[in-house]
């Protein structure tokens, strides 16, 4: 082949290719990445959610559904009371169980009437929590079997109160400054604001905020906080491979 | 005036005509390249429609493959100052056309890196925002405000010194000069400007310190002064092969020495790095460990690493001796130079500096064949208009293409 | 040898076949070359969000003027109905005077459960997928600051984990901020209660901030984000949480549709043992001039030397 022929096959195979290509150009359509499978975490998150223990009156003033309570912790289940409903169907709680805070049980609300509760112990010393309370009250308060008397917080000549150390009655509803009377560092921050959760304005100007006194949060009987179960990972990066857990810390 | 215009016009349109006359391996090679350029045209098409996310690119190693290039071909584009040096101020005659053969690569390299960047960008219609007293110019203050005038800079500088120094030429004129010396040495201050800014880009970030260290200034400028030159000497050779132009020999050679100390300094230097970061052995050295030994065992830039600096020191040993006077070796050691460069520069020193994240992450980084296809397209378009760049500027050279031969004017209608 | 032929039109110097025979063949490879280009730009056709023109033409935030900022505020009202079905109410949040914000954490109290993380995601309308989280949580095993042994991909069955801390980080709002620095456009620049902030119409996507900082906290749209219709928060800001579009930055702006209108941010509302808290520094009673008062508070790589508005403490 002579130049102007070897040029004219260059020309006319390339003139080839470009359509070709130009072809393939309009048959891929651009490629989707695969679709990632949606992560429905938002379902698991409420933005005021969160272990705040409310009492019974909180959850139905709040437009919470009261039948999480449990009403057989009390009453007994064969001769089941009258459970009274609203228009909705949701369960409507008699005035005089009010104070019935979800999973503490005040004493005097069952032991109105009759002796005092004495309670036992054993031989190291510790509350022996009577059978029929023992699926609401688990003691975990402090280690070393610090709070195992229920008489270092209640008084025992009245069972709907509660007593410091030196003396000073509370009410069960304002049990704050007998938490204070032993944990004062966390006092101390908590009247700062800086202990515990505040919700709402950090402008206490133009709003208010929500503060929250201990027991709203903490159980008093088991005050550690129950363990959560986390939320997702973060989603692995776009086109790389998921990234692996560090080694050890052996370094 | 109207005639200066109109000769200007004519000599345009002569030098663009003649990129459309070749024989049959001229026509094979624009044509090859110009297909590689269709597809890395639809696949830059089809980034802009999905986004960045064609890529291999992540929130933790967000610059790839398109910022290890753009980084590579600044430092050839400052290379062609190379050839300026010994012309202008070492006054060798011999060579002094060869300086426009360095500067037209400057030219095509600067026209890659502007199209490296522009494919990095989320938003490439807003590049306006750059433009200063236009858009919001952010100049002192960032390093890539910096980067954006002196690249622009010195594409300006390189297409004026280039295009006088052709047009007087063509036109048989003496060039002025004032028109264009003052120019050239500015633009031998200006090419090592436009390294050294490029290395600010990395070297001012604190929370990255794999890069955060001076000596990756210097380290850029010597693998810069390497690989250019390296490409020069092969472009040389391609000019003889495939013209009648007549490169002598001594400039293959006056490149060759600037080739040869340039790697030894960058060898020096590489050591230097390696000795810091692994004899202090602080937490800080975990992107060097990643890069030549692996960490945590993600190991997958350790071949790339150890085969680039082996090519760096075979070409270095190549290059001492003087075997490599002769061609064959000579080219051999190029070659070997400029894949070694390119591998250390892009990623040996872009991707781990994003490796491990700021916050201890892992996160490894393959190009994605999108990605791959862009960059290929790009270069090919590099190569395309070198090639025209010679295409035009060899016969102006060699007066072949000259306003004596000059069709005459048509006749008035 | 010389593939240059001897200047002059060719057609004058060949023979009339020739001339043909070249003018065809010249003819049809440019053709085909001019046909494959517009095949290989046949992807734009589904080129949709390039935004309309006056999106393009859009000055800078700090540009704008109050009649401006309305009709682009209503603008983009209507551009988010159109696309999800609902009406936003879309404001342009200003400083407050006498605020700087800070942010101080307990890492006594974290336990680990990335419930702020997702609350982040549902407030800012942060895409779901691709998923852009702007909190990491990183699982420190006690002992060790060095994040190289952190975890950011813990699942246990719960948290926390014995012999771990948990330490979330997210932007800091540095008073120093590499990020602002380095924007070659000063699409991200701080305002004068701290936050550092982000115009989504003025970034050009070039990821230096990202390269910038120190602690991972800016994140790229990589593709075009997707919010599930019913999980949009109506209640967006210009700066803040209107939705982004791809090839933009994005990261945590302390909330600024609910800080600068005096509430505090969503990861703080949410966190189930109070670690954050939130506040005005400037102000000597608020929180976290206690906490940085009587606290032992440090910032992260403070050698970096970006000053940063976040502080950790331990407690107890």
């Amino acid at each position: 082949m002579n130049g102007e022929n070897k040029k004219t096959f260059v020309l006319l195979a390339s003139a080839v290719v470009f359509l070709a290509l130009g072809l393939s150009f309009l048959v891929t359509a651009p490629s989707r990445s695969p679709a990632r499978p949606p992560r429905s975490t938002d379902a698991a998150l409420r933005i005021d959610g969160g272990p705040v223990r409310i009492s019974a009156a909180q959850l139905v003033k709040s437009g919470g559904d009261a039948s999480v309570l449990d009403c057989y912790a009390c009453h007994d289940e064969k001769k089941k009371p009258q459970v009274p409903r609203d228009a909705a169907g949701r369960v409507v709680l008699p005035k005089d169980h009010a104070d019935l805070v979800f999973s503490m049980r005040n004493c005097a609300s069952c032991h109105v009437t009759g002796p005092p509760v004495k309670l036992e112990v054993d031989a190291q010393g510790n509350t022996i929590i009577p059978k029929a309370h023992a699926s609401d009250v688990q003691i975990a308060h402090g280690g070393n079997s610090r709070n195992n008397d229920c008489f270092n917080c209640h008084d025992p000549a009245k069972l709907n109160q509660l007593v410091t150390r030196d003396g000073t009655k509370l009410k069960l509803t304002d049990a704050t400054p007998l938490c204070a009377s032993c944990h004062g560092p966390t006092y101390r921050d908590w009247e700062a604001g800086i202990h515990g959760r505040t919700t709402g304005a950090w402008d206490r100007v133009s709003g208010s905020a929500l503060r929250l006194d201990c027991t709203s949060c903490h159980d008093p009987h088991a005050p550690a906080f129950p363990r959560m179960i986390p939320l997702p990972p973060p989603p692995a990066p776009s086109g790389a491979a998921r990234p692996t857990p560090p080694a050890h810390p052996s370094k | 005036m109207k005639t200066a215009v109109r000769n200007y016009a004519v000599f345009l349109w002569r030098s663009g005509a003649l990129v459309f006359e070749g024989d049959w391996r001229y026509f094979a090679w624009i044509c090859t390249l110009f297909a590689i350029c269709l597809v890395g045209l639809n696949a830059y098409s089809r980034q802009l429609v999905e986004g960045l996310s064609t890529t291999g690119m992540t929130d933790q190693v967000s610059w790839g493959v398109y910022i290890a290039n753009f980084t590579f071909l600044v430092g050839v584009a400052a290379a062609a100052v190379m050839l300026v040096i010994p012309v202008y101020i070492y006054r060798n005659q011999e060579l002094h056309d060869l300086v426009i053969f360095g500067e037209l690569l400057a030219v095509a390299a600067i026209l890659m890196c502007l199209a490296f960047v522009t494919v990095d960008l989320g938003r490439p219609e807003r590049f306006w925002h750059l433009i200063p007293f236009i858009g919001k110019f952010n100049f002192p203050g960032s390093m890539l405000s910096w980067d954006v005038i002196v690249l622009n800079g010195y594409l300006l500088l390189n297409v004026h010194i280039c295009g006088y120094l052709l047009y007087c030429r063509y036109q048989n004129r003496k060039p002025a000069k004032w028109f264009y010396i003052p120019f050239v040495f500015t633009g031998i201050f200006w090419a090592v400007s436009i390294h050294t800014v490029t290395a600010f880009l990395y070297v001012g970030l604190g929370g990255r310190p794999f890069w955060n260290s001076a000596i990756v200034g210097p380290r850029f400028l010597a693998s810069a002064f390497t690989a250019g030159p390296a490409i020069i000497i092969l472009a040389l050779q391609v000019i003889r092969r495939f013209s009648t132009y007549r490169v002598p020999d001594k400039a293959l050679l006056t490149l060759r020495s600037i080739v040869q100390v340039s790697m030894l300094i960058n060898l020096f230097l590489l050591g230097n790095e390696v000795f810091k970061e692994f004899y202090t052995d602080s937490l800080h050295v975990a992107s060097a460990r990643y890069l030549f030994l692996g960490l945590h065992g993600h190991n997958a830039l350790v071949p790339w690493i150890w085969t680039a600096i082996s090519f760096n020191v075979i070409a270095m040993i190549l290059l001492a001796l003087p075997l490599s006077r002769s061609l064959k070796w000579l080219d051999v050691a190029c070659v070997l130079a400029i894949i070694g460069i390119w591998i250390e520069k892009g990623m040996g020193l872009v991707v781990p500096g994003f490796i491990p994240s700021p916050l201890g992450e892992i996160v490894e980084y393959l190009p994605t064949w999108n990605e791959t296809a862009v960059s290929l397209g790009i270069w090919a378009f590099g190569l395309l208009c070198y090639t025209f760049f010679l295409r035009m500027a060899v016969p102006i050279l060699q007066g072949t293409l000259n306003r004596s031969n000059e069709s005459p004017a048509p006749a008035s209608p | 040898m010389s593939p240059i032929p001897p200047t002059g039109s060719p057609a004058s110097a060949e023979p009339r076949s020739m001339s043909r025979r070249s003018f065809l063949r010249g003819s049809t490879v440019m053709a085909a070359g001019v046909a494959a280009i517009a095949a290989g730009l046949a992807p734009l056709r589904k080129l949709e969000d390039f935004g309309s023109v006056e999106e393009f033409l859009r000055v800078h935030y700090l540009e704008l003027k109050p009649e401006q900022m309305k009709e682009v505020l209503a603008r983009i009202e209507s551009g988010v109905e159109k696309q999800y079905g609902l009406r936003p109410h879309v404001r342009d949040y200003r400083p407050m005077n006498g605020v700087e914000f800070v942010y101080a954490l307990n890492l006594t109290r974290c336990v680990g459960c990335r419930k702020c993380v997702h609350a982040c995601v549902a407030e800012n309308n942060q895409s779901r997928d691709p998923a852009i989280e702007y909190i990491r949580v990183l699982k420190m095993p006690n002992g060790t600051f060095d994040m190289e042994k952190g975890d950011h991909n813990y699942a246990p069955e719960s948290v926390p984990e014995p012999g771990f801390f948990y330490m979330p980080v997210q932007c800091h709002q540095c008073k120093n901020p590499p990020c602002v620095k380095v924007c070659p456009v000063k699409a991200t620049w701080q305002e004068s209660d701290g936050i550092t902030v982000i115009d989504y119409n003025w970034c050009i996507g070039c990821r230096y901030c990202e390269a910038a900082c120190p602690y991972f906290a800016r994140r790229f749209n990589f593709s075009e984000p997707s919010i599930p219709k019913e999980k949009l928060n109506p209640n967006m800001s210009y700066l803040g949480n209107q939705p982004r579009h791809k090839g933009v930055m994005e990261k945590c702006h302390f909330c600024i549709q609910r800080t600068r209108a005096g509430l505090y941010p969503a990861c703080l509302e949410v966190c189930p043992t109070g670690a954050r808290k939130f506040g005005n520094i400037l102000d000597p009673d608020s929180e976290v001039s206690y906490i940085l008062k009587n606290k032992r508070v440090f910032v992260l790589k403070e050698e970096v030397g970006t000053l940063p508005r976040f502080f950790y403490y331990f407690d107890a």
